[in-house]
């Protein structure tokens, strides 16, 4: 060992004996994380198993890549893949700017009592779960006595059943994932932004920027590095269509444009009890959301920007 | 010092961690004295029974626990200790009993269990389930004669039994009910035929049979399943849910049968026509609450819902004071055929006695004497005079829900649950209804195949897939996004995605199970009924 290495490994050391409690605090999170996400993980190997829950994860008998094959061979995989892509990427697209915008929106206000109320207000849907949520959404797009169709009689238009037709559902779901999870989404951009240097903005009010150019050549720059960060750990997520949103608003009316991987690894997977092809499904997701998260993350690097890594 | 105090912290974190991801909780398994001398049970020594139990509000050390023990210790002649066993929720329940039975120390002597068809095959070739026969014979008297040949038949294997039934539906639990009220009002006479229904239901939507002066009502409603619209399909001997027998002898899915588009295209215009609540094509729907709110003329239910005590009968009965909802006979159809949709008879919960237990024939005499008529009654409802009192003959109860389930009230349901008179909360004329729903559901379960076999391959592997195009075809065509055409399409789409595979298999399963039948029928004449 080279004496600066020696010296590098003692004065690592150094730091960790000096703040040592603080590592020991650090110890439970890690422990946990390690029990309940890496020790669970050799549960991967049944994907390549036909597991039978008597003889256990060791014993089941190994099939290869027989439940990929079944998943793929699915006749409407084609369907269910595009969909979970299409519902996963309008909510990127819609969804990802939308909090941002909101925090910009908020960082602006200058009446403290109001900017605070507003917020609470904004972060109450993300508290509600998907089950409180969709039973509010269907009461309010009830075709009988629903309060959006109530307007619609109101107005002399005929009565709307959101729920089972085909070109709203989507956009249903999109709009509604907004509307839970923009509020929350801007802490972390609000954090980010009462980083900001106040000189900048200073120095753009002298160079004569208004508000909006301000937000634009100050605040947004300022903040890039965290929209990056996001955007690369939403895109790991492209095949997270939301699994408890879609199963509990969808039916079989727009199963053609709503069914995705995860509620069909629900029907087939755990309700007909085949653990391996749910296993084998969720594998086949994480593979992809790497190669996305590696892929954006390499491009964010080389645009000269930090990436997760 | 300072090392002493880091190593008491980092002990202190892994203790609690470890205590965490332990199992302590309070209905962890004690290990049954099977094979250990000091509880050797002497003749008429004490007897110990563990349980597994899922129903109810698994209250412990309940009164309901008490008075079950009183009980049986008077029967028996000695005393009974009841050592229950609370199950998780439905999500785990079955990994946990997976747990119990890979023991014989963690068995317990009575073991509950559902949809673990696989499981229970298992647990019969490892030889830790009790062959019931014998004892049935000698202390099963309550259970053989409650439970029919047919559905005993379920539970029979070559000659042995390794389990009960532990809760089967009213054979026939369901009937057309309709606003008699409303009938009365539009001076309408009470339909028989299809055809009838059909004008009725029309004239509920658009003649104000409410007479508020508001088009505020529909015709027909029910949950989303395909059993709420058992008055159109069964009119033409159609389930779309089953196998069904055709008149060449063979078994065809019922989806797939020719009169199925005639149904659909009838159900397609009464949902034009605003008829059909266009809820029900969602399963967010209720049929329950809006039987309550009362704004549906008519609906396939459950035949409970008409007994006085029933809360969304109450709940009814509080908005519409003067509503009343009638049972009718099922609905004729074109061909002269009518039925009631019928339950399997099977049951989909069973009670096996294990080989951890010492004595099985005592444990045999438990589970008699809990499906006896005064046992299940008091399980169920407690004590008459204190708990409840009959007026009338209409059930009438003295406690509230809490204290129900402070009392343990249900704690052994699905133990060999009787669904006769011993359910007293059942009305004079429900328990009738029931008894004539078991005929009017015969002629349907004289064509419909219900499986004995869980070893069925190709509906396991294909099922789920052929389920999801049945459901957004069928639904498609009803709310009108899809046209009646597309039935033909389905049912070329049906048997090309495993379809034909499935049909082959019930084939070949329906010739086995008649020799089965026929086999179990003799068996049942020579070892059950001179016994009973």
């Amino acid at each position: 060992m080279t004496s600066h290495a020696k010296s590098l490994s003692s004065s690592r050391w150094k730091h960790v004996k000096r703040d040592r409690y603080l590592y020991l605090l650090l110890l439970p999170g890690l422990l946990t994380i390690f029990l309940f996400k890496y020790v669970p993980m050799y549960g991967i190997i049944i994907a390549f198993k036909e597991y039978n829950i008597l003889l256990g994860v060791f014993e089941s008998p190994w099939v290869g890549f027989k439940q990929f094959e079944r998943l793929f061979r699915t006749p409407d995989f084609i369907t269910i893949f595009r969909n979970t892509f299409l519902i996963s990427l309008y909510k990127l697209i819609f969804g990802f700017p939308a909090p941002i915008i909101l925090a910009l929106l908020l960082n602006e206000l200058r009446n403290g009592f109001f900017k605070r109320f507003t917020q609470s207000v904004l972060y109450l849907p993300h508290f509600l779960s998907w089950v409180i949520f969709t039973g509010i959404i269907v009461a309010f797009l009830n075709p009988v006595d629903g309060l959006v169709n109530y307007i619609l009689l109101a107005l002399d238009m005929k009565p709307i059943n959101f729920m089972i037709i085909p070109d709203y559902f989507r956009t249903l779901l999109v709009s509604t994932h907004i509307y839970k999870e923009m509020g929350w989404g801007t802490i972390i951009y609000l954090a980010a932004m009462s980083g900001v240097n106040p000189d900048l903005y200073e120095a753009a009010r002298v160079d004569g920027a208004n508000k909006f150019k301000q937000m634009w050549h100050v605040t947004i720059p300022s903040i890039r590095s965290v929209i990056y960060i996001l955007l690369i750990l939403d895109l790991g997520g492209i095949l997270e269509a939301g699994f408890m949103q879609v199963f509990l608003l969808y039916n079989p009316l727009v199963y053609e444009v709503a069914d995705i991987i995860d509620t069909y690894v629900y029907r087939v997977g755990i309700q007909s009890a085949n653990y391996s092809l749910a296993t084998a499904a969720g594998l086949f997701k994480s593979v992809i959301a790497l190669v996305l998260i590696y892929t954006a993350n390499k491009i964010v690097q080389k645009s000269g920007n930090n990436g997760l890594w | 010092m300072r090392l002493r105090k880091t190593g008491l912290i980092v002990l202190t974190l892994l203790g609690t961690m470890v205590v965490a991801c332990s199992n302590t909780s309070g209905d962890a398994i004690k290990p049954t004295d099977a094979g250990s001398n000091d509880s050797s049970v002497e003749a008429k020594g004490p007897l110990r029974v563990s349980i597994t139990l899922m129903g109810g509000p698994k209250t412990p050390d309940s009164w309901v626990e008490k008075a079950l023990e009183e009980d049986l210790s008077n029967h028996l002649g000695r005393k009974v200790d009841m050592e229950n066993i609370f199950l998780p929720g439905w999500s785990d329940f079955q990994t946990k009993l997976n747990l119990m039975m890979g023991d014989r120390k963690s068995m317990p002597h009575i073991l509950w269990h559902s949809g673990m068809e696989k499981e229970y095959n298992n647990w019969i070739k490892a030889d830790v389930l009790v062959d019931l026969v014998p004892y049935l014979q000698q202390y099963g008297q309550n259970i053989t004669n409650y439970y029919t040949e047919d559905t005993l038949f379920y539970s029979w294997e070559d000659g042995h039994m390794f389990r009960l039934p532990g809760d089967v539906a009213e054979l026939g639990s369901m009937t057309t009910m309709l606003r008699k009220d409303w009938l009365d009002n539009l001076n309408l006479s009470t339909p028989t035929t299809l055809d009838q229904y059909v004008e009725v239901l029309r004239a509920f939507t658009h003649s104000d049979p409410d007479q508020n002066g508001k088009k505020d009502t529909f015709g027909f409603v029910g949950d989303h399943d395909w059993r709420a619209f058992a008055p159109f399909f069964y009119a033409y001997g159609v389930d779309v849910e089953q196998f069904i027998v055709q008149e060449d002898g063979t078994v065809k899915f019922g989806a797939t049968m020719p009169q199925v588009k005639e149904i659909l295209k009838l159900l397609q215009d009464l949902y034009a026509e605003g008829v059909i609540d266009p809820r029900m094509v969602t399963p967010n729907v209720s049929a329950g609450d809006l039987f309550a709110e009362g704004k549906v003329g008519a609906l396939y239910y459950w035949v409970s819902f008409l007994n006085e005590g029933h809360p969304k009968q109450m709940s009814f009965k509080e908005i519409n004071p003067n509503g009343q909802y009638i049972a009718l006979e099922p609905m004729t159809g074109p061909n002269g055929f009518s039925a009631d949709v019928p339950s399997d008879g099977k049951g989909w919960s069973f009670v096996s006695v294990t080989s951890a237990a010492e004595e099985p024939d005592a444990v045999v005499q438990v589970l008699n004497r809990m499906a006896s008529k005064e046992t299940n009654t008091l399980l169920k409802f407690g004590k008459e005079g204190e708990h409840y009192k009959l007026d009338n003959g209409v059930f009438v109860n003295l406690i509230s829900e809490d204290e129900g389930k402070q009392l343990g009230l249900d704690n052994y349901t699905w133990i060999i649950t009787r669904k006769d008179e011993a359910n007293i909360k059942n009305t004079p004329e429900v328990i009738q209804l029931y008894e004539r729903r078991v005929q009017t559901s015969q002629p349907m379960r004289d064509k419909i195949v219900f499986f004995k076999s869980s070893n069925r391959t190709q509906w396991d592997e294909y099922s789920a897939d052929l389920m999801k195009l049945r459901d957004e075809t069928f639904y498609g065509i009803i709310a009108g996004n899809l046209d009646i055409s597309t039935f033909d399409s389905f049912v070329e789409r049906f048997y090309k995605q495993g379809g034909k595979q499935v049909e082959e298999e019930a084939n070949l399963l329906y010739g086995t199970q008649r020799e089965e039948r026929e086999q179990f029928s003799a068996w049942y004449k020579e070892h059950i009924e001179p016994f009973k």
